[in-house]
């Protein structure tokens, strides 16, 4: 610990402490500007400086730590002129044209001037220009040379933040450019973040140029609600318009990040497939209805089906918010007395009666249930089932940012090859289902090393692992690895939930987390789901239990003729159910077909009943993340047209059979509080900007179950699927910002595979399979294991769950190059 | 000859950090292509593994790299202070008469490309001027005319 004085006041802190650091916990704000928590010091601006007692020079606050003992000056006449002289150089070359820069008014070099002087320039020369005109840098950046203070926070944070390393500091003394290689148009993550850290108007958003004032602008902090990371976002409107997103410091668990689609692809939300008013289908067309005419027709069609229990289903997306979920829920279990509820992104190929419960169970036992960073700073980390780069790319900056700082050693399972590869001490490709006999081995290792702690904690145990192991690299490493841990984070991505072999995979997953805890380690894992709200969904009970039925089981009893009611929100089972031909045969055997949602979807196509619903935008509630963080979403536009919130649409359903449910998200939520045991501790009123986390259920512990390896055998090809940065389905696909970056599905093959295809980066290749077949563009990617495809999942246009099968994973095709 | 790649690998052997290797990566790219095309540094990115915005970085922080192209011989004439003060800058006034070009020009046969540096680090021997990988030291008018001379001839 070290005690120094800082313009008068004392304060102990520990050691290595910045005097930046130690200053602001003693409420004394030192202006900095290279300086941005969490990236490298760089300590280039100055204007930082502090005088400390004893040292000639001026010392950077930001780059030197405390020594006990010092004697700081942050506001002593040497300081404050150092001070001015800094901004003074740094407005020598600056444009000064603020009135037409967008940064104006939130700008920090005209606050720190504004705020420090000096208030007359002396620089009469010819200023440095770089260019007359501000370049574009990709379809979401635009840059100004001219303004920038080269501070260098834009290259750090693409670097060592979000990984892509696409910025630089080109050229040297007063000449230099922080821009892109050659200028030319970037080929990176259009995250953004570049531009959010930017403290004047060098680098700029380009869809936001010129739209607005930063006084103009109301702004609301809602929810991102593509994936399960659940970053924080702030809106920005004019005039009732969403004019741009940012993040805000130290706010949620991005923390002044977010990837492309949270910043850039809310623009889903005014597409024109937005569906109007509610239709009914007449003479086989959907024909639009008053709300009044929709009402009647339900009441009639759902009255003789109030508490008919099986034959009625509902299937729910899991980008809805808590309380309708639960609200939906209610809807079945009580007022149709029915359990055939789901809502997943990911359809268990797996039965799905083995699955939930395998599921629940391997929740109840490891979930760490708190901040994503905590959960980080561990000792190793195996990252399981997931190219985190394309599905949860927040998460994968917090990684590699803790990779960065502490000595975490990560261990990357996953079939498909990510930027985090680089990083890691291990890496293992598989093919899907072949995962378990990897982590079964792995396993083996750690119980071998610890027998005695076992039979203590479990009795004996026998053979919990039937069938052969392997030994390898990977598995030696990482054995060797936990081992030497006291501390273990497992992330367990949505590959694992889509293996064919999923039940298996929780069991041993959940087998390793006793295990290494009765060797006396923490070991807890957390989700990567790839929907803004699954852990909600799962926490709110939407799957199958007590004897319901799941999709699956709703598919076949559909085509069997045995489900005279289906209620689908917001979700697109024609498009993204794996064996889209079955989803169609089986939902035209409905009896009441009801799809309730913002867009006209595929299955809104196939309906009798249309309603029309909304977006994230539009309401009012709570999302869980993956941290098991409760966060607010705000409402920030009303329901256009005749659209309403679909919390009202449901109770309004509820209404129609003479239940009266809830309509207000914080009296529901009171009712999870009080039903939902980690929700206990949670208040609505108490959600402030960075939520509040959900608490654990007290697990009981049943000891270790048995597991026999199997494999999956794939011959020839087979393809897996999954999302890519710029696309994950059904909204992504409505964000034309987000199309303009990835306009068509692809095919990914590993370089081996393309050889033996004769095929190149872009050539098109025909996929076929049980007579249907569909045309792709090749992109050739180290890495994919040989035998495996990557094609992105949900693009409307190509509709590749005709290539799927139930049951199967990963899909098997033919492939040849095409022409 | 061992191509480019080879010789690119080989040296970052000698590195951990295969940043710490542009620099001579850079200087084998110059020697096969002349000066650093697009390709080159694109190439030189690829072969050690790091993203083309690091070269760049590296390639336009010093002069010592050229990103047009030069002449078989590249003058460089230091103007630095001690070079400046024995007379430097009347050493490029005689070379832009002598050679018909200005500084950073490159003569119409494309032999001569003069340009102006910082310190060569000879502040003992100067004026100093550096023809491709050859220093000249305690140069006069004369010593230079007899230069341009001497590679003319060898040109030829
Ligand atoms: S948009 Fe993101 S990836 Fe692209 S340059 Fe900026 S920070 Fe880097
Ligand atoms: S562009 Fe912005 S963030 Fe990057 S160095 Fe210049 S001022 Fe700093
Ligand atoms: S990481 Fe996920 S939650 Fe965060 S901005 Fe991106 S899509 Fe949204
Ligand atoms: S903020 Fe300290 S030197 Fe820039
Ligand atoms: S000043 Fe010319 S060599 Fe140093």
């Amino acid at each position: 610990m070290a005690t120094v004085t800082i313009d008068g006041k004392t304060i102990t802190v520990e050691d290595g402490t910045l005097i930046l650091d130690a200053a602001r916990s003693l409420g004394i704000e030192i202006p900095t500007f290279c300086y941005q928590a969490k990236l490298s010091r760089l300590a280039s601006c100055r204007l930082c400086l502090v005088e400390i007692e004893g040292q000639k020079k001026l010392q950077p606050s930001c780059a030197t730590p405390v020594l006990d003992g010092m004697v700081i000056h942050t506001q002593s006449p040497a300081v404050v002129t150092a001070r001015r002289a800094m901004l003074e150089f740094l407005l020598a070359n600056h444009p000064l044209d603020c009135p037409v820069c967008d940064k104006g008014g939130e700008c920090e070099l005209q606050d720190k001037v504004f705020a420090f002087g000096p208030r007359e320039g002396r620089f009469t020369e010819w200023k440095r220009t770089f260019h007359s005109k501000d370049y574009v840098l990709s379809p979401v950046i635009i840059k100004n040379a001219n303004r920038c203070v080269q501070c260098q926070r834009c290259v750090r944070i693409c670097e060592e933040i979000v990984g892509a390393s696409a910025l630089g500091s080109i050229g040297r003394g007063v000449k230099t450019e922080e821009t892109s290689f050659m200028r030319a148009w970037l080929n990176c993550d259009h995250c953004g973040n570049c531009i959010e850290v930017c403290p004047v108007g060098s680098l700029m958003s380009l869809p936001y140029r010129y739209k607005a004032r930063p006084w103009d602008l109301k702004e609301v902090d809602t929810v991102c609600p593509y994936c399960g990371t659940g970053c924080t976002l702030t809106v920005g409107l004019r005039d009732g318009q969403l004019l741009r997103v940012r993040s805000r410091r130290q706010t949620g668990v991005n923390e002044e990040t977010l990837c492309v689609k949270g910043r850039f692809g809310l623009d889903f939300v005014v597409h024109e497939d937005r569906i109007k008013r509610p239709m009914i289908r007449k003479n086989d067309v959907l024909v639009p209805v008053s709300w009044r005419e929709v009402s009647n027709y339900l009441k009639e069609r759902l009255l003789p089906l109030k508490g008919k229990g099986d034959s009625v289903g509902g299937l729910l997306s899991a980008q809805m918010t808590n309380e309708e979920i639960y609200t939906f829920q209610k809807l079945f279990r009580e007022v149709f007395g029915s359990n055939n509820i789901d809502s997943s992104s990911r359809w268990p190929v797996a039965s799905e009666g083995d699955f939930y419960p395998a599921l629940l169970d391997l929740i109840s036992t490891g979930i760490y249930r708190g901040n994503l960073r905590e959960f980080l700073s561990a000792d190793t980390l195996l990252v399981a089932g997931s190219n985190l780069t394309d599905e949860n790319p927040v998460t994968e900056y917090a990684v590699r940012y803790t990779l960065s700082v502490l000595p975490l050693h990560l261990f990357i399972l996953s079939s498909r090859p990510s930027r985090l590869d680089k990083a890691a001490k291990g890496v293992k490709r598989y093919i899907p289902g072949r995962e378990v006999r990897i982590l079964a081995s792995v396993l083996k290792e750690v119980m071998k090393a610890h027998e005695e702690d076992l039979k203590r904690t479990f009795g004996d145990v026998g053979e919990v692992i039937q069938g052969e192991v392997i030994e390898d690299d990977f598995v030696r490493a990482l054995s060797s690895r936990l081992l030497g841990s006291r501390r273990i984070s497992i992330l367990v991505g949505t590959d694992l939930l889509r293996s064919p072999l999923a039940v298996d995979a929780f069991r041993v997953i959940s087998n390793l987390i006793k295990v290494l805890r009765a060797a006396g380690k923490e070991c807890g894992l957390q989700f990567l789901f790839d929907r803004s709200n699954q852990m909600g969904a799962i926490d709110m009970g939407a799957f199958p239990r007590d004897g319901g039925m799941g999709f699956g089981s709703l598919l076949e009893a559909s085509r069997d003729g045995r489900i005279s009611f289906l209620y689908v929100l917001g979700e697109d089972p024609v498009l993204n159910y794996p064996d889209g031909r079955l989803v169609r045969e089986a939902l035209s055997q409905v009896g009441l077909l009801l799809v309730q949602d913002a867009f006209m979807t595929e299955t809104a196509r196939m309906a009798h009943v249309v309603l029309p619903g909304a977006t994230f935008a539009e309401k009012d509630g709570t999302f869980t993340s993956n941290e098991g963080r409760v966060q607010r979403v705000r409402a920030f536009y009303n329901p256009p047209f005749e659209a309403r919130r679909d919390l009202e649409i449901i109770s309004h359903i509820a209404s129609l059979l003479g239940v009266d449910l809830e309509t207000d998200p914080s009296s529901i939520f009171a009712e999870i509080k009080d039903l939902i045991s980690p929700y206990r501790g949670v208040d609505y009123e108490g959600l402030g900007d960075n939520g509040l986390f959900t608490g654990h259920e007290k697990g009981v512990d049943k000891g270790l179950h048995p597991v026999a390896i199997r494999d999956v055998a794939l011959e020839g090809w087979g393809f897996i699927t999954g999302n890519h940065l710029y696309h994950s389905g059904y909204l992504s696909q409505r964000s034309r910002l987000l199309g303009s970056l990835i306009d068509a599905p692809f095919l990914e093959i590993g370089k081996e595979g393309a050889d033996s295809l004769g095929v190149r980066e872009g050539d098109s290749v025909k996929v076929r399979r049980n007579g249907q077949s569909i045309e792709l563009k090749v992109r050739v990617k180290e890495g994919l294991p040989e035998g495996l495809l990557f094609i992105p999942e949900n693009f409307g246009s190509l509709s590749i769950n005709n290539l799927m099968e139930k049951g199967v994973y990963p899909f098997p095709v033919e492939v040849r190059k095409n022409g | 000859m061992k191509d480019l790649r080879e010789k690119i690998r080989e040296i970052s052997k000698r590195y951990p950090d295969m940043r710490s290797a542009i620099m001579p990566a850079l200087y084998l790219a110059q020697e096969k292509y002349g000066y650093l095309t697009r390709e080159a540094m694109e190439e030189v990115a690829e072969i050690l593994g790091i993203p083309p915005v690091a070269v760049y970085e590296v390639a336009t922080f010093y002069t010592m790299y050229n990103k047009e192209p030069v002449g078989k011989y590249h003058i460089q004439v230091c103007t630095n202070v001690s070079c400046m003060l024995l007379g430097a800058e009347t050493l490029v006034d005689h070379l832009r008469k002598r050679l018909g070009i200005d500084v950073g020009e490159t003569t119409k046969d494309g032999l001569f490309t003069l340009s102006t540096v910082e310190c060569l680090g000879s502040c003992g021997t100067a004026p100093v001027m550096q023809i491709n990988d050859t220093y000249y030291e305690d140069l006069t008018k004369e010593k230079v005319d007899e230069i341009i001379k001497t590679l003319k001839e060898e040109a030829s």
